[in-house]
């Protein structure tokens, strides 16, 4: 019946055309819910909910205000002065704590990246398993399938299984072993290594999150260490010259 | 030049990031999955479908029920508007303090024997010509609001366009043949006669457009990318090309 108003409306709206007023179909609509709220929605008619909003306790301005001679903080004391905390877990109420006694030891390099392992083994089962597409597998691939849990400063492919591995698996990662990268191309796979900073890794894995902005752009290695790394063919970096990642290949097919 | 062109991720990664929405093992899941029962909440809203230059209705078209049917939030639009104007404050308003007026630092009286008040400096708040305490320096007063927030006060403030009448979904903004602002006033005044302020939106910039409206008070134009609550709420009726609409459902249904 609404669907035959909507086209009686529409044919007789057509009729009278250049007739501005037409009325509008929104409440023949859907299940015919819809209807204007009470009040108009403009920019004078806007409020947040009753109580969303908790005014902030204005502390010692006056006996006026309840809070005022003290603030709330009683009479004299540790307690009553500025600057006084709950104790921290490591306090020993003034004694000097464990972690004062003992001397300091070893360091954090704070340089040092940690790459999530992938081991073939791991991949495999996976791929098996239909829960990754062997044609082409991105470090975001193997975060949504939770092959890895999280991806800290990149992935590294390692050679667990490697006996075993025989899918022809086309995969990028941060980092990937030797005994990884001569597997995968023995079982008719290729790997390519590519170099990602912390926003680039963050693009791949969550690039919705950009919303209305537009991507980034995906920065090349900083270091001399990281550019000689991936133009070497031998790793398969995305920097190495592509005619001769192929002789590598060769050679190690030759091998 | 729109946003969602730029969402197109495609095109921007290197091919080998490039992949597709679902991860394989969503999809395998997907496909076990029964198809989704038809609600109330999920039936598309209806609007006509009209010519801008006369308001005639060509067709019916079907509506995101989630973006332009969306349950009514105005503490959520409230909270997205606070937050635009927030970040569009200037934060340049600047007083002098007593470190920054002009003036002497010379101890203004001696410290003792005078039977007055002592004078450390002459420029202290209490005196005339003394400097501001507390007084406003230039910060930045832009807050934060989460995402999804965001994007919700974007589908609510269409919805009450939409439940409020507001909402005209034309073919296309090609009627307007000049840029002149005699014409698209009497367009306006014609097809869309009444004393409401009205923003149009076009899916691609358009320079006809923005120079025939530029001087109509009762009139703005805005880029699909540039789509914001405070715009929409600013005028009562939205007028938009259906490319666009299309566009923005796609980026805004969930």
């Amino acid at each position: 019946m609404l669907a035959q108003f909507a086209k009686l409306s529409l044919q007789r709206t057509t009729l009278r055309a250049n007739t501005a007023s037409v009325q509008s179909i929104r409440l023949f609509s859907g299940n015919g819910n819809i209807v204007p709220p009470s009040q108009p929605i403009d920019l004078g008619n806007l409020a947040d909910n009753p109580g969303a909003v908790t005014e902030r306790l204005r502390l010692g301005r006056g006996p006026g205000y309840g809070k005022g001679k003290t603030a709330g903080r009683g009479h004299k004391g540790q307690k009553a002065r500025s600057g006084n905390g709950p104790p921290r877990p490591w306090f020993e109420g003034g004694q000097t704590p464990l972690v004062k006694r003992m001397p300091k030891r070893g360091f954090v390099n704070q340089h040092a990246k940690k790459y999530q392992p992938v081991n073939l083994e791991r991949l495999q089962h996976w791929i098996q398993e239909g829960r990754l597409d062997s044609t082409g597998i991105t470090m975001a691939d193997l975060l949504d399938s939770r092959c890895i849990h999280k991806i800290e400063d990149g992935v590294k492919l390692l050679a667990d299984g490697a006996e075993e591995f025989n899918v022809p698996v086309h995969i990028e990662v941060s980092r990937a072993s030797q005994k990884a990268i001569a597997a995968i191309e023995k079982a008719g796979g290729s790997v390519t290594c590519r170099y990602y900073n912390a926003l680039g890794l963050r693009v791949v894995t969550r690039p919705e999150k950009w919303g209305f902005r537009s991507l980034p752009k995906f920065a090349e290695p900083v270091k001399v260490k990281d550019k000689e790394w991936y133009s070497d063919p031998k790793n398969r970096g995305y920097l190495a010259d592509p005619a001769a990642i192929e002789a590598a290949k060769a050679e190690a097919k030759a091998l | 030049m729109s946003f969602i062109k730029q969402l197109g991720l495609a095109s921007r990664l290197p091919a080998t990031v490039a992949r597709p929405l679902l991860a394989p093992q969503q999809r395998l899941m997907a496909s076990y999955a029964t198809e989704t029962p038809a609600t109330p909440f999920t039936q598309p809203v209806q609007s006509f479908l009209r010519k801008f230059d006369t308001n005639e209705p060509l067709s019916i078209i079907e509506l995101e029920r989630s973006v332009f049917g969306a349950p009514i939030r105005r503490d959520i639009l409230q909270r997205v508007v606070v937050w635009q104007r927030d970040n569009l404050r200037q934060g340049t308003q600047s007083t002098k303090g007593r470190a920054d007026v002009r003036g002497t630092s010379k101890k203004g009286a001696q410290q003792k024997g005078r039977g007055k008040a002592r004078v450390g400096s002459m420029r202290a708040p209490h005196f005339r010509g003394g400097g501001i305490a507390f007084g406003p320096k230039p910060r930045d007063h832009s807050t934060d609001l989460p995402n999804k927030v965001q994007l919700m006060g974007l589908r609510v403030a269409l919805s009450a366009k939409y439940a409020q009448d507001q909402l005209v979904v034309v073919d296309s903004l090609q009627a307007l043949k000049t840029p002149k602002t005699k014409e698209l006033q009497r367009i306006l005044d014609t097809a869309h006669a009444d004393n409401s302020s009205i923003l149009i939106m076009a899916n691609e910039p358009d320079a006809k457009l923005e120079m025939a409206a530029g001087n109509l008070s009762r009139c703005g134009v805005l880029g699909l990318d540039e789509i914001n609550v405070l715009s929409l709420l600013k005028f009562d009726k939205l007028i938009i090309e259906k490319e666009a609409l299309d566009e923005l459902e796609a980026f805004l249904k969930h």
